[in-house]
């Protein structure tokens, strides 16, 4: 697992608990190409972002989904930064 | 009525309130003896005053010219006449006498308009000797003097004060004698300890509505907490944890929160874990 990937995962556990790992593996895995969550890129944070948002709120309340979404984009842009 | 007993919220109501009951009972205590000292004092205080500008109202030489059976003279009408005006004048002096040494331990009245030596109402024959002299009455041939505790008797409770009667030259001839009735300070410190009670009921009654609102808070996102935790333990997990605080019970409820996204992720994508393997 990359950096990335462990600061996303950590700041997703806080919201999804240990079952964030499988959460994030198959919001990665609709993702086009052959990106799993494990060697996940700035470039594909948008659109994983956009399904987490999607499947997020079919297991958490909307304001706690829009709440992760806005921690990883804060995330993605750090790193795009970096 | 067991599980009211038993509830988190009268424990902390109830607690809260021997608490505060504890507390204010101490400060009134302190408080409430402070005033009665504080009240005593000032009533020694007035009752010396009283008694040395009474003293330095009677003649002297007037005082020293009457002997036993000069109650017809004129002499002792004026010294009647001026101690019940002072009397009458104060509402709370009771009597006002003067003495003169006979010896350590006796004195005999020279004028005393409302106390004979045994009971109130009728003047005392001149000379008359009065054998319950307290030590303050015989300070009081030298200086003003105040009793230093309530003195009781026939006719009541007293609080006393001296102050010595000097003649033309500045010697001392007798003392002069104010009794207070202490039914006057009891009733000021009767009055300050109802005021106080009155106080401490009206701030236990508000310092239990104000726990049992804070308490009622407490204990409403608790039960909501119990209630999905029972969900949970039944395996119902749709019900989102509705508890929005700052404290350590929001940080319980998000904990819980996090719990129930985990489960309805695992419920999403069962078959997961087979593949991990």
């Amino acid at each position: 697992m990359n950096a990335l990937a462990e600061t996303i995962l950590a700041e997703a556990s806080k919201f999804l608990g240990p079952e964030a790992k499988r959460f994030l593996e198959r919001q990665a895995g609709h993702l086009e190409g052959a990106v799993t969550l494990d060697n996940i890129g700035a470039k594909d944070m948008e659109k994983f972002i956009w399904w987490i948002n999607v499947s997020g709120k079919l297991i958490m309340d909307k304001d706690k989904v829009r709440e992760l979404c806005a921690k990883l984009n804060d995330i993605a842009g750090i790193t795009t930064k970096a | 009525m067991r599980k009211l007993i038993n509830s988190l919220q009268t424990k902390l109501t109830f607690s809260f309130i021997v608490l505060i009951m504890v507390i204010y009972g101490l400060s009134s205590y302190y408080t409430i003896n402070e005033t009665k000292n504080t009240l005593k004092e000032s009533a020694k205080e007035e009752l010396a005053a009283v008694a040395s500008s009474v003293a330095a109202l009677i003649d002297g030489d007037a005082v020293v010219k009457l002997k036993p059976g000069d109650e017809k003279t004129t002499g002792y009408a004026g010294l009647l006449s001026r101690l019940n005006t002072v009397e009458r004048s104060n509402s709370e002096i009771k009597f006002v006498y003067i003495y003169s040494p006979v010896d350590s331990k006796t004195v005999k009245f020279i004028v005393s308009p409302s106390f004979d030596g045994t009971t109130a109402g009728s003047p005392a024959k001149i000379g008359f000797i009065y054998r319950y002299v307290t030590p303050e009455m015989l300070v009081g041939f030298k200086q003003s003097a105040v009793e230093d505790d309530i003195t009781a008797g026939k006719n009541g409770e007293f609080i006393s004060g001296y102050a010595p009667i000097r003649n033309s030259k500045g010697a001392v001839v007798a003392a002069v004698g104010v009794d207070m009735p202490a039914s006057i300070m009891i009733k000021k410190e009767k009055f300050i300890s109802s005021i106080m009670f009155f106080v401490m009921s009206i701030a236990v009654i508000f310092a239990g509505i104000i726990v049992l609102l804070f308490s009622e808070t407490i204990i409403r996102d608790i039960n909501k907490l119990n209630r999905i935790a029972e969900d949970v333990s039944l395996g119902k997990i749709d019900n989102d944890v509705d508890v929005k605080r700052s404290d350590e019970i929001g940080d319980l409820a998000q904990s819980f929160q996090r719990m129930i996204t985990s489960l309805r992720i695992m419920r999403m994508y069962p078959d997961d874990k087979k593949e991990d393997k």
